[in-house]
């Protein structure tokens, strides 16, 4: 340590005087995810802003970014620890900065000027991994969505995040435009990543990702389509700037203890072991070393480094899919209050909810209340405040989980605050507030309502859910059976029922999107649409599901027919709603025209699928698999077709074409 | 294609019904009849609460029903009717082993709710 210590003492004393830089005082502001950082005395030097290293300012802006500084007055060395652990040292005198021992060039070297050190702020957020955005007041440093990585590990999908700051995230599952989609928002990041991040691995089809918002405070969502429903718990670790998304169609398997730790790839500098005393050691080689040259710095010296642990796993309150029982909202009513006027939810029990609110421009705000039911319609609420344009309670999602959303959307930048209404055990308030917002009132929360009241909570809620407002362009076309249901079976022509239905399903798909129309599929693949091994098993509820969220225009359940009685054949349509029966009728017809096979007629059955979509539903037994004639015709491709082009005329015919005004659906039972 | 049995003389209510099912799941004499029948391993233990009859059935039905949603119709009907001809019932709550289950694996129809004549009429 002596000899270091002198090679050090020589080395500034030869180089202080060669960094005479002029700092001019500045009042350019320095935002760092979506928060301003006062400096003490931001300065200006060849242009670009600079930082006394011991300034307040700098440590805030480090500690937005979990990043941790060490620095020896005296010494020629800074060095900081990013929050994954990567170092990065700056050299007075030094024209690179060096993040994990390699070395990038900067426009000019810290210096020192009347014993203070001055670091630029530009290469220090660039080396942090933040994005530099300036505008005209100043600037913007973004935290980064730095990669994405996915990785199969027996039964689960790994998605592995990284990020130049503290992850925090919002997560959201929707079954709507395509098939179900896990939607990962990072609020305050930003990414420069490719759009298409991954192609199928596991049970994840696709991933993007996407920046979106305001460039200073943008908002990076990840959305994984995933094959078939599933479930997944979201983990940070490893000083929280990375994260794991592991989805499973099986709850059991994203037990934390049982997944393997992600494994890494560098050998990490531990954050708490880098001081002032155990500064990288390596000296400069020579007297006087080049400016331009970096300085190498030793990551391997047991005395600065500790092998990383496992990243601790860490359950997210808002990605853990544990099933949770589903609570009601009985009554919404509207009351004044001193300071503004409140929104009053009454529950039939505990539920736990988080709301965000955007700034200016865009003042929305939102709460999500979980395992939600909204009993009764989504409605409109009138608070009569003319600076509120719309407050909107709705079903917001029905899979996996049931939430309502209560939407707030105000003309003005509005404080909306929410929690337990004082003395009761069942209310949640929500008040909009007639004054303004202080400049730092909070933008997002989460809380919980322990209510203790007894619950009468159906066993089956769905019958009561208000479906999503229907889309008119959207079919759901629902391939019968599927994973460990095969469905009727032919083994002589080596035929299955999951697999015939699946082939004239994605036929169907193919010609209704040619004419203008969206599908979604309640499967896509060879696997359950609800969770094999969950608690209700309720399979065929799962794809009503899947219709009602996504507010489909129709629903089409296709399948093969199968009887003991060999000669049993033709197709069949069956429908259980009596205002269906035209659907059935339509459908029916033209199948039959196209097929070429016996009518069978159109049947009203009890059948589930049929009974429990929210819009006209039918469901089609084709042809069947135990007759000789159907059989060998199902053998053929060009049958498969026409039965397909069968259907979408029916649904033409029935519906109008796409865009149609949506047929009146039936009275529910 | 439904078919159902009539119930022995002599017994009244759970028995009578359990006979009638237990018939029923036997399947016809002639065994060259092309009649709908449940799987040979069907059983039912049926028991009475008010006018419902609770038929619990176990056996490989539970496991997996891998034919058509109009023979599962068929046998659900034919069942119902065969038991909702006794005097004093008039639905029937499926149960399959102990449980009461949306629908068979693989099956259809909705099992969750009790079946009546009305269930089937057209």
């Amino acid at each position: 340590m002596t000899r270091v210590a002198l090679l050090v003492a020589l080395a500034m004393s030869s180089h202080v005087t060669a960094y005479a830089a002029t700092v001019t005082p500045t009042s350019a502001q320095v935002w760092v995810a979506g928060r301003q950082i006062p400096f003490e005395k931001l300065g200006l030097a060849f242009g670009d802003p600079v930082a006394q290293v011991n300034d307040s300012g700098l440590n805030a802006m480090l500690d937005q970014v979990a990043a941790h500084l060490a620095w020896q007055p005296g010494t020629r060395f800074v060095a900081i620890t990013r929050a994954d652990g990567e170092l990065i040292t700056f050299t007075v005198g030094s024209n690179a900065v060096s993040v994990n021992s390699a070395a990038t060039a900067i426009p000019f070297a810290p210096f020192t000027q009347n014993g203070q050190l001055y670091l630029p702020l530009l290469p220090l957020a660039r080396a942090l991994g933040l994005g530099v955005r300036g505008f005209h007041g100043g600037y913007v440093f973004v935290p980064q969505i730095l990669a994405v990585s996915a990785r199969q590990d027996g039964p689960r999908t790994i998605v592995h995040v990284a990020a130049s700051g503290v992850i925090s995230w919002h997560s959201a599952y929707a079954a709507q435009s395509r098939a179900r989609t896990l939607s990962i928002s990072f609020p305050g990041f930003g990414t420069d990543l490719a759009a298409d991040v991954q192609n199928r691995i596991g049970l994840v089809a696709r991933g993007t990702i996407a920046e979106n918002g305001p460039p200073g405070y943008p908002t990076t969502t990840l959305s994984l389509a995933l094959l078939g429903r599933a479930s997944f718990v979201a983990r940070r670790g490893d000083g929280g700037a990375e994260m794991d998304i592991v989805v499973a169609r099986d709850q059991a398997a994203l037990k934390t203890a049982t997944i393997a730790a992600t494994p890494s790839a560098v050998t990490r500098v531990n954050t708490v072991v880098v001081s002032a005393t155990t500064l990288p050691t390596a000296a400069p080689q020579g007297g006087s070393p080049s400016p331009a040259a970096p300085e190498p710095v030793d990551t391997s010296s047991p005395s600065n480094e500790v092998p990383t642990a496992a990243p601790v796993a860490e359950p997210s309150p808002s990605g853990s899919p544990m099933p949770l029982t589903d609570q009601k909202i009985t009554a919404v009513s509207i009351a004044r209050v001193p300071t503004g006027t409140r929104i009053t939810l009454t529950l039939s029990g505990p539920v736990s909810f988080s709301w965000h609110r955007l700034g200016d421009p865009d003042d929305r705000f939102w709460l999500d209340l979980d395992h939600a039911v909204l009993v009764g319609a989504s409605r409109d609420l009138d608070v009569q405040l003319d600076f509120i344009k719309s407050v909107k309670v709705s079903q917001h999602l029905l899979v996996p989980d049931k939430v309502v959303r209560i939407s707030i959307a105000p003309s003005r930048d509005t404080d909306i605050r929410v929690g337990q209404v004082a003395g009761t055990n069942d209310q949640i308030g929500i008040e909009i507030e007639t004054a303004t917002p202080a400049p730092d009132a909070a933008m997002a929360g989460v809380g919980e309502l322990n209510a203790t009241i007894a619950t009468n909570a159906s066993p089956r809620p769905a019958a009561s859910i208000q479906p999503a407002a229907t889309v008119g362009d959207l079919v759901v076309i629902d391939p019968g059976h599927g994973g460990n249901d095969p469905g009727s079976l032919n083994p002589d022509l080596g035929l299955t029922e999951k697999s015939l239905t699946l082939a004239i399903s994605k036929i169907v798909q193919n010609r209704l999107q040619s004419l203008g129309w969206r599908v979604v599929m309640t499967r896509d693949g060879d696997y359950e649409v609800g969770d094999p091994n969950g608690i209700d098993k309720q399979e065929l509820q799962a794809r009503d599901d899947v219709a009602n969220a996504a507010g489909a225009t129709i629903l089409v359940s296709i399948h093969i027919n199968s009887s003991v009685s060999t000669s049993a054949n033709g197709t069949t349509t069956y429908y259980w709603q009596p205002a269906d029966k035209t659907f059935a009728q339509d459908v029916q017809a033209e199948t039959v025209a196209s097929d070429g096979i016996a009518d069978a007629g159109v049947k009203r059955e009890d059948f589930y699928v049929i009974k429990h979509a929210a819009m006209p539903a039918v469901l089609v037994e084709t042809a069947f698999l135990s007759n000789a004639h159907d059989g060998s015709l199902l053998q053929q491709p060009a049958f498969l077709d026409r039965i397909a082009a069968g259907i979408v005329k029916g649904i033409m015919d029935f519906t109008g074409g796409p865009h149609a005004p949506p047929p009146t659906p039936g009275p529910s039972p | 294609m439904a078919f159902h049995y009539s119930a022995a003389p002599g017994l009244a209510g759970a028995p009578r019904a359990q006979y009638a099912v237990e018939q029923l799941l036997a399947g016809p004499l002639d065994p060259a009849a092309d009649l709908l029948t449940f799987p040979p391993d069907t059983r039912a233990k049926v028991s009475l609460t008010n006018t419902t009859a609770d038929v619990d059935l176990s056996g490989s039905i539970t496991k997996r029903f891998s034919r058509g949603a109009g023979d599962e119709a068929g046998l659900f009907k034919s069942l119902t009717y065969t038991v909702t001809d006794i005097p004093g019932i008039t639905a029937v709550q499926i149960r399959l082993n102990g449980l009461v289950a949306p629908a068979l694996p693989g099956g259809q129809l909705e099992l969750d709710e009790p079946l009546s004549r009305t269930t089937f009429a057209q």
